[in-house]
């Protein structure tokens, strides 16, 4: 990983079946995984101030007390279920707390991204994709009929 | 369903690829393995609406100019409509960019040519209510409607701006239909196009170069006229001798344009012109610590502070493909334009699939199950005309202490009722226009089934920063122009009231938010500006 910390990994692993249930269930390792991955490409891509603002969010979501006042995660992320983190995920969003629903939009909307920029998922949603480009001398624009080029 | 992916492109279109033929003088700061000193007759910071317009009027004129761009150049042959690619090349801080207490998301071009590159093209001259608003409310001579008709009509010229002659897309087909159901007023939107191939995809840079943004119109313009372009090259300061301008320092960035290399880049000019947008432009001054006697420098910008609602149909819209913008309503945009509660105009946006989801505000099945049926999904925006009304004062640019811009915009209760009767108007717009089920865009609501179900709902919602999703795609402001120094940032020339030889040229100089997309706006001020600048170097 370039930026996301053991602790980042960790966190990641519990909440992205949750984020994302429907699409990846709670064993599903090697789609985790390839979230979790492309989560940590998204924020090589961000910024400096955006990275270092996701670490401040991490910090509040992994380490031991304010962990478990905000999320009522009391144990290790590692060992919660889909259902612990799905109850995290609502107290972060339904909290009183302006910076809680902060975190939560921030979180939420980077694990979303992470799994929708990975192609293969945006295919998912009925998009066939962007036209194909291809280096060519002449401008052209060629529909294709019925598949056939 | 038109399936695009089936279509093939060619890219011959790219004119960078006969920048040594043409003689270009383009270089990549990145790749300096010393410092770089420059003179030039002007030198302009930033490639977008302003500085492309401005380079071009003043090379034409004969002057030497030099363009400094802070993102990198990229052009259409390296276009490929792919998502991840394009935010992170094409925008500011990767799309990653808001508010401090990240209430709102802000989408701002960074590359050359600016966010013309990614804009939807959407393009709307300086609304009559705003230019009066600005004569009689913020001491700006010299732009009444007449008084800038003759710019825009020029712009609008040298860009082909005209009314989008094709049929809208489906998603933008449901806004007028909507509008038509419940008698709302409605229009068809201009665009900077020639020889659009209605796919799509403006806001990932133009596969095909018909988008007439500033990269294959003004700059390649400038160049022919021997404008020097440096990007990856981010403007720390301008340089000073006691009361006058004479150029600018920059530093060279890294190739992935996220760090430094450490080479330095000088440029001396008779005359500087920031045309770095809100938030770079008002950094740009505060890292100078120009004279700022009446603290004005970076506050009353203005976002537009914009909300969406979701819908899904029974038939395709498709709404990732086809000209983004085509239709919008200002049907409840002018009722009052300084009295009373906060108009808004409505449109709709693309939606390609990580922007679409990434703006849903949903998460879990609520999220999963809507996002596979984006291809049946309609969005509306609605973009709030922030600036105007006492209580809309705007955000705040400042400096973070590693000297990069911040722009603190707290969204008070002004806003937060535009944002709830926002919702109340597009969801029922969307019912009406024969949604099986709509959602606003908060992460406490769900997809509702009748209007009658979703109007008890939303009055029930805690429409509130971070529950309720904002974003925004305009940033306007931070160095307002008017003839009163005491309560501007520039004259109505563009000239920094209180040094000389330094002219600002960008949306930056708007003293309210526009109430329409910005970039014609931008375009026809600056062609003025310029061509007034260039006038006075003859004289």
């Amino acid at each position: 990983m370039k930026l996301l910390r053991p602790e980042d990994v960790e966190l990641l692993r519990a909440l992205t079946p949750a984020v994302m249930k429907g699409k990846i269930g709670p064993g599903d390792t090697a789609a985790i995984e390839r979230t979790v991955q492309s989560f940590d490409t998204l924020l090589v891509d961000l910024s400096e101030p955006v990275v270092a603002g996701v670490h401040q969010a991490f910090d509040v979501l992994s380490f031991g007390l304010s962990r478990g006042l905000m999320t009522g995660q009391w144990s290790s992320w590692s060992k919660a279920s889909l259902q612990d983190a799905e109850s995290a995920l609502a107290r972060l969003r339904d909290s009183g707390i302006g910076l809680l629903n902060a975190i939560y939009a921030a979180v939420i909307r980077l694990i979303i991204s992470a799994w929708y920029l990975i192609p293969e998922n945006s295919a998912t949603t009925g998009y066939p994709g962007p036209p194909k480009k291809v280096a060519s001398p002449t401008p052209i624009l060629a529909p294709t009929q019925e598949g056939t080029p | 369903m038109t399936d695009l992916s089936q279509v093939i492109l060619g890219s011959s279109t790219d004119p960078y690829n006969k920048a040594a033929q043409r003689g270009w003088d383009i270089r990549d700061a990145s790749k300096l393995s010393s410092s770089l000193e420059l003179e030039a007759d002007v030198v302009i910071v930033g490639t977008g609406a302003g500085g492309g317009t401005a380079a071009e009027t003043l090379s034409q004129a004969g002057l030497s100019v030099v363009l400094l761009e802070a993102g990198p150049l990229k052009t259409s042959s390296q276009f490929d409509m792919q998502e991840r690619a394009a935010y992170r090349d094409l925008y500011q801080e990767g799309t990653g960019r808001g508010t401090k207490d990240g209430g709102m998301v802000i989408l701002q071009g960074r590359s050359v040519g600016g966010s013309t590159t990614v804009n939807w093209t959407t393009s709307f001259r300086t609304p009559p209510e705003t230019l009066k608003f600005w004569a009689e409310q913020m001491g700006v001579s010299g732009c009444s409607v007449q008084e800038m008709a003759p710019y825009f009509q020029r712009m609008e010229q040298r860009l082909n701006i005209h009314k989008w002659p094709q049929p809208p897309n489906r998603n933008n087909g449901m806004l007028q239909r909507a509008s038509q159901k419940l008698g709302y007023s409605w229009d068809t939107i201009h665009r900077n196009v020639k020889g659009c191939l209605n796919l799509g995809y403006c806001g990932l840079g133009c596969p095909v170069d018909a988008k007439q943004s500033m990269l294959v119109t003004t700059i390649p313009a400038a160049l022919d006229n021997k404008a020097k372009l440096v990007h990856r090259a981010r403007v720390v300061k301008v340089l000073r001798d006691g009361d006058v301008v004479t150029g600018v320092e920059a530093e060279a960035l890294s190739s992935d344009v996220r760090g430094v290399t450490g080479q330095k880049i000088t440029v001396r000019a008779s005359r500087t012109i920031l045309a770095g947008g809100a938030i770079n432009s008002p950094a740009v001054l505060l890292r100078s610590n120009v004279p700022d006697p009446h603290g004005l420098i970076g506050k009353r910008t203005f976002l537009h502070p914009t909300t969406l609602t979701m819908a899904i149909y029974e038939d395709p819209i498709d709404p990732f493909y086809g000209a983004p913008q085509s239709i919008y309503s200002d049907h409840f945009q002018w009722q009052n334009v300084h009295t009373g509660p906060v108009g808004f105009k409505l449109e709709v946006p693309p939606l390609q699939p990580a922007f679409a989801a990434g703006f849903y505000s949903a998460a879990g099945e609520e999220l999963t199950r809507s996002m596979d049926q984006l291809n049946h999904t309609q969005c509306m925006i609605a973009l709030m005309r922030d600036g105007f009304h006492e209580q809309s004062q705007g955000g705040a640019v400042e400096l973070n202490d590693k000297g990069q811009p911040v722009l603190d915009y707290p969204i008070n209760d002004y806003l937060m009722e535009g944002v709830r009767r926002a919702f109340n108007v597009m969801l029922e717009m969307q019912f009406a226009s024969g949604a099986k089920s709509a959602r606003p865009a908060h992460k406490q609501a769900k997809h509702y089934m009748s209007w009658k179900e979703a109007k008890a709902a939303v009055a029930e919602l805690d429409v509130v920063a971070h529950k309720a999703t904002i974003g925004s795609a305009h940033v306007m402001g931070g160095c307002p122009m008017g003839d009163d120094p005491s309560r501007s940032v520039a004259g109505a020339d563009g000239k920094f009231h209180h040094l000389d030889n330094l002219y600002i040229m960008d949306g930056s100089l708007f003293p309210t938010s526009i109430g329409a997309n910005p970039q014609l706006s931008i375009y026809g001020l600056v062609y003025k500006l310029a061509s007034n600048l260039a006038t006075q170097f003859q004289a």
